[in-house]
């Protein structure tokens, strides 16, 4: 099979600041959207994610121009999140240089506009992006859906939420681990687990990774598609070769 | 041909993200231009099909502009056409998403769901994205491929059945080959996406610049 695992830098970002919260709260610059992002591509990122991280909150993003700007040489695959509502805050991302678009509380509040997008560009350019948070019940882990970047819980279990939004045209999910989001603790497998059987799109995990052997043990034990790093990149814990030398030991097929 | 003649017709027909290729071009000093007309055309020497969407909603678009029209006539002239992802799906006959449509017709073929391809299997991901290494056909020598690893995202694919020589690129999925290019004279189709595929979709995006009218 000679398809490859997706390595991809993410970057959360305020304005044209990529910053780094934990837990997603709390916020240290880390550089220049641009920079950071070029930076990464240079690294040798399979592709980007770009989560603008209060666009929730002030209904609206300023994303497109620094997208734009990112765009002019950069040249892999860009999905780009963050306070996404209706079809024409999709239609200004994708018109500046996004691929894809993620949805979380924008899907969460209007689920048809999951299914209006996958209409309009296809199911691979929607994705669901899960903000999840554990909460342990009778010795066992739930984990719910939590919106507004990770501020209020919305009511929804992971399991099927992320199986309805695929329903509805999902073409991919992206997993967003509210307790393990910038800690350097490793990921929060239970959650991963746990979408990875509820949907059969390809599904990303997105926080916690600390180096490169965390990321092999997620995709060998795991069947993951890809893995979306953002702090063990800012704080230089690993590099995208060190993951890809890691994934090369453990098998794990990689560009 | 003399590179200040060669101006790339990026055709606009509402399909999603077209601003990538512009600026792929635009990176590699290749000139280029939006078409949402089809009597602007005239004014290129090649033409590029993006695309980003559905199969059954771009080609009602490409019908509705008369750019069908324009490109059937444009291909023709022999002027070199290159369609990128949906963009090479629209070049065959017809597809299958969303109800059944009729493409451009511009090579024989149709477009069906990857998940109806005899190597669909339950632990195989749809959409197949990511970057994925593609190897040449056995056919005759491409002119435009070179093989290598690029980014695909993509639920359907090209079935090559009516005429297997216009397959130019497979990539391997199982023990299975799914189409990653097409071409048969001055007409070419890759279902990845060569301005998101780095340095090697760049020198792709430049190869095709230098094709010469047929």
């Amino acid at each position: 099979m000679t398809h490859y695992k997706r390595l991809i830098a993410r970057l959360d970002c305020k304005g044209d600041k990529v910053i780094k919260g934990i837990q997603l709260e709390g916020l240290r610059v880390v550089g220049a959207l641009n920079d950071v992002a070029r930076a990464r591509y240079a690294e040798g990122a399979d592709e980007l994610f770009l989560l603008d991280a209060v666009a929730s909150l002030y209904d609206g993003s300023d994303l497109p121009k620094a997208l734009e700007e990112l765009t002019r040489d950069c040249f892999i695959p860009i999905t780009v999140g963050g306070g996404i509502r209706t079809i024409e805050d999709a239609d200004r991302l994708f018109r500046a240089g996004a691929d894809k678009v993620a949805l979380n509380t924008g899907a969460i509040n209007n689920p048809s506009l999951i299914a209006e997008l996958a209409m309009k560009y296809g199911s691979q350019a929607v994705v669901l992006h899960i903000e999840a948070k554990r909460q342990e019940v009778a010795g066992e882990s739930l984990y719910n859906c939590y919106v507004e970047n990770g501020r209020d819980d919305s009511g929804l279990l992971v399991d099927s939420w992320v199986a309805e939004a695929v329903f509805l045209g999902a073409g991919e999910v992206l997993v967003t681990s509210v307790d393990r989001d910038g800690t350097l603790t490793g990921p929060e497998l239970p959650l991963l687990q746990k979408v990875r059987a509820s949907v059969n799109v390809p599904v990303v995990a997105g926080s916690g990774f600390r180096d490169g052997a965390d990321v092999a043990a997620a995709f060998r034990d795991l069947n993951l598609d890809g893995v979306a790093i953002g702090s063990a990149l800012h704080a230089k814990k690993t590099t995208f070769s060190n993951i890809r030398q890691s994934c090369k030991a453990e098998s794990v097929r990689v560009r | 041909m003399n590179s200040s003649d060669t101006r790339i017709a990026i055709i606009d027909y509402g399909a999603g993200n077209i601003q990538n290729v512009i600026r792929a071009f635009s990176h590699i000093g290749v000139s280029s231009g939006l078409v949402s007309r089809r009597e602007d055309l005239e004014e290129f020497s090649h033409a590029v099909i993006p695309g980003v969407g559905s199969y059954k909603y771009g080609a009602e678009n490409l019908r509705r502009t008369g750019l069908d029209e324009g490109l059937k006539a444009f291909a023709l002239r022999g002027l070199p056409i290159l369609g990128i992802c949906l963009g090479m799906q629209l070049l065959s006959e017809d597809g299958f998403e969303h109800g059944a449509s009729k493409g451009l017709g511009l090579l024989p073929g149709s477009v069906i769901p990857i998940g109806e391809h005899p190597s669909a299997m339950p632990e195989e991901r749809v959409p197949h994205t990511g970057w994925t290494r593609i190897e040449e056909s056995t056919f005759d020598h491409s002119s435009l491929i070179q093989g290598g690893d690029y980014y695909f995202s993509h639920s359907y694919m090209f079935d090559a059945s009516a005429d297997p020589s216009i397959v130019s690129a497979t990539y391997r999925r199982g023990q299975f080959s799914i189409i990653s290019a097409v071409e048969r004279g001055n007409v070419y189709g890759v279902q990845f996406h060569p301005e998101k595929s780095g340095e090697l979709g760049l020198d792709l995006l430049n190869r095709f610049a230098l094709l010469a009218k047929a």
